[in-house]
């Protein structure tokens, strides 16, 4: 067994013992019906009195050959509206960029838990799209009701 | 560029300027020819052939520049400065702080030593080093381990930790200190957050073990030159930095180092666009003794400017040349425009993707052939327009087809060429060995020391005659182009003689390689010489010829 499959396997053992509340991770089945460890998805709600509250956001993790000693992708649906995902749903974040602050020792519960981090609390100094971080800069009323009418969409059940 | 980096190198621009003047001075301004390494990379290791401090060398038209690779370059600018640290200033570091510090700064020594006394515990912290605690760092086998990164059940194995106390086994450390090894930085611990970093003569034990466990019992990294980090480093830095260039030939680790007038011949050529001024083109060699443009970090391109090989380039890889093949050779359906070449001798087409039948000749329907068919013979203006233009290309594609046809063949045989030398060196080394074996006299290196000179030969006389083709495509009609023309045959006829004797020597028919060898060596040394004459004398002619107006470029092609 590949190195990545060990430890995805002990990964998926520590989120299903303990995971933090509200939060959901979960392998993706392949198209015989079999776990594809590699590939999760994963629900990050927003943190209660911040725009981004009462809704879960959908992303999707890809976990390469090479994890842990690279990172995971991380994506929300393209078109998300954050200044630091990309057009495409790739989030950029320090933790995940193996140029920058990505070790193999951070775990699944670390990578949602600084995703939900993100949310709220944008990075300036790595716009990742325009119209969210342009809004973000110039507009911040329109950027609140942006992210709010995401956040309906997205709404918790 | 900072001010700072060219701090570094005052004391040999001075020296080189002094050397100058002196007679003294080995090499020639247009002393491209003249020989600093080998071409074999064994023989660069000894140390005749290092490279002297204090001596740049000189490229054709007076570039100032030194030849590199990268374990010289880390033994003698890298680890010099920290044997000055280490036996001087600082000797209450280790050399494993010592370099940690001195890549956290750049290699500046200057800035480490002030910070050092400016503020020792700020520097150490800054560096991710243990501030008021000795170096723990522990590399140790343990039993019965369960590594918190890859979740593997080790019943034994490797462990490492830094000072902080963090421990994951060494499969781990491995590959994360290989992935890292691409920024070039400081590696820091495994754990997030935690700042430590792996001293470098860790990273070679890690590296070690791992290696020996997994390939068999070598031990793969032999001296510091060779420790991972230093050469990422280097890497790193060589990339980052305008006065260096990589090699541009496959599989060198060579580069150049470009001293004196850095931004002078940098700017200059780069501004003066269209300049025929090929006098200022830089030609620099690497360690290996490639020649390459320091400019466009294009291979020797000379009798071209740089400007022209762009162009040329940007032709070869162009569809542009496919589309004037297409209007030569094709025509348009008359109907729906499809291009169709004609494959046969009969001139009662049928469109093959609109089903259109017409004429080859008319391009008319052809249901107006039925009766006569001849009655598209009858002469008309237009048609005649249209078939110039279709001339027009075709002589500009074959044109360019001739030139690019040499030019291409040229490239290929340079390839073969190197197979051939490739194996007159291996055999030639073998038959040393043996006689040394054999405790005979033994063929001096001496002895055999043209055959390098002659492989070089050929290879350069072969590159710049390339060149001449893409030189001619763009070179506008003149009396002194047909010159040049012969100068170019002059050339061509010596370096496929040079190429033959290279071939009679590996040919198969021939027993005694080596009797062949030295049976050849006057004939090798004559033809090396002529080579290396008659490329100087078409780059030379063409320089002055430029310079003089007498050859220009033809800006229509």
């Amino acid at each position: 067994m590949s190195l990545n499959q060990i430890r995805l396997q002990e990964e998926r053992k520590q989120w299903r013992k303990d995971h933090p509340f509200g939060f959901y991770a979960k392998p993706m089945k392949t198209a015989d019906g079999s776990l594809d460890l590699r590939q999760w998805t994963a629900g990050i709600p927003g943190k209660q009195n911040t725009l981004w509250a009462n809704a879960v956001y959908p992303i999707t993790i890809e976990f390469p050959e090479e994890y842990p000693s690279k990172p995971p992708k991380v994506r929300f649906p393209a078109n998300f509206f954050h200044p630091n995902v990309y057009p495409s749903g790739t989030v950029c974040l320090s933790i995940l960029n193996e140029e920058q602050d990505w070790r193999p020792a951070i775990t699944l519960k670390q990578i949602v838990l600084g995703v939900q981090d993100l949310l709220d609390t944008p990075n300036d100094e790595s716009p990742a799209q325009e119209p969210a971080y342009r809004a973000y800069k110039k507009d911040r009323a329109l950027y609140e009701k942006k992210v709010k009418e995401q956040a309906k969409k997205y709404a918790s059940a | 560029m900072s001010d700072d980096d060219s701090d570094i190198f005052f004391e040999y621009e001075y020296d080189q300027e002094d050397d100058l003047d002196e007679s003294s001075f080995c090499f020639s301004s247009d002393g491209e020819d003249d020989v600093m390494f080998d071409v074999d990379g064994e023989n660069s290791d000894t140390p005749q052939t290092k490279i002297s401090d204090t001596l740049a060398n000189v490229g054709a038209n007076g570039t100032l520049y030194y030849p590199w690779n990268v374990e010289q370059f880390i033994e003698n600018k890298l680890l010099a400065k920290l044997d000055k640290l280490a036996n001087g200033t600082l000797t209450a570091c280790s050399i494993d702080e010592l370099l940690i510090m001195l890549q956290v700064k750049g290699w500046q020594e200057d800035e480490v030593l002030n910070d050092y006394f400016d503020n020792r515990d700020k520097l150490y912290e800054a560096c991710g080093l243990p501030v008021g605690v000795p170096m723990r760092n522990t590399l140790k086998k343990i039993k019965n381990y369960s590594c918190f990164v890859c979740c593997e059940d080790y019943s034994e194995t490797y462990v490492y930790s830094l000072t902080c106390g963090h421990t994951y086994c060494i499969n781990c450390y491995y590959s994360y200190i290989s992935n890292e090894l691409a920024n070039g930085g400081p590696i820091t611990c495994i754990e997030p957050d935690c700042k430590y970093t792996i001293p470098y003569r860790d990273v070679t034990d890690i590296f070690d073990i791992v290696n020996k466990t997994n390939h068999g019992g070598v031990t793969t990294i032999k001296s510091m030159v060779e420790n991972p980090l230093l050469v990422a480093n280097t890497k790193a830095m060589i990339n980052s930095k305008r006065k260096y260039k990589w090699c541009p030939a496959t599989d060198c680790n060579g580069f150049a180092e470009l001293v004196g007038n850095v931004n002078d011949s940098v700017e200059s050529l780069s501004s003066a666009k269209e300049s025929v001024d090929i006098s200022k083109v830089p030609i620099v060699t690497c360690s290996e003794n490639h020649e390459f443009c320091f400019d466009c970090n294009y291979e020797n391109h000379l009798p071209c400017p740089c400007w022209i090989v762009k162009k040329w380039i940007k032709k070869c890889n162009d569809d542009s040349e496919t589309a004037n093949w297409i209007d030569a050779n094709t025509h348009g359906c008359p109907q729906c425009q499809s291009a169709i070449e004609k494959n046969g001798g009969c001139n009662h087409m049928t469109c093959k993707k609109c089903k259109f039948e017409f004429c080859w000749i008319c391009f008319e329907d052809w249901k107006k052939h039925r009766n006569d068919y001849y009655s598209c013979n009858k002469y008309r203006n237009e048609r005649q327009e249209d078939e110039q233009r279709k001339n027009r290309s075709k002589q500009s594609l074959e044109r360019y087809l001739h030139f690019y046809k040499r030019f291409a063949i040229h490239e290929n045989s340079m390839k073969g060429d190197l197979k051939t030398m490739a194996q007159i060196d291996t055999y030639t080394r073998l038959y040393m060995e043996d006689l040394r074996d054999q405790g005979k006299k033994n063929l001096s290196w001496n002895d055999i020391q043209f055959l390098p000179t002659a492989m070089r030969a050929l290879q350069n006389g072969r590159k710049a005659l390339k060149w001449t083709y893409c030189f001619a495509y763009y070179l506008g009609k003149s009396n002194f182009a047909t010159i040049f023309e012969g100068n170019q045959d002059f050339l061509n006829k010596t370096v496929e003689d040079l190429s033959e004797v290279f071939e009679q020597i590996m040919s198969k028919k021939n027993p005694d390689k080596v009797g062949m060898i030295l049976k050849n060596k006057t004939k090798l040394r004559n033809l090396s010489e002529l080579v290396n004459s008659r490329k100087n004398m078409l780059i030379n002619g063409a320089r002055a010829n430029l310079d003089d107006g007498l050859l220009w470029f033809d800006n229509e092609i």
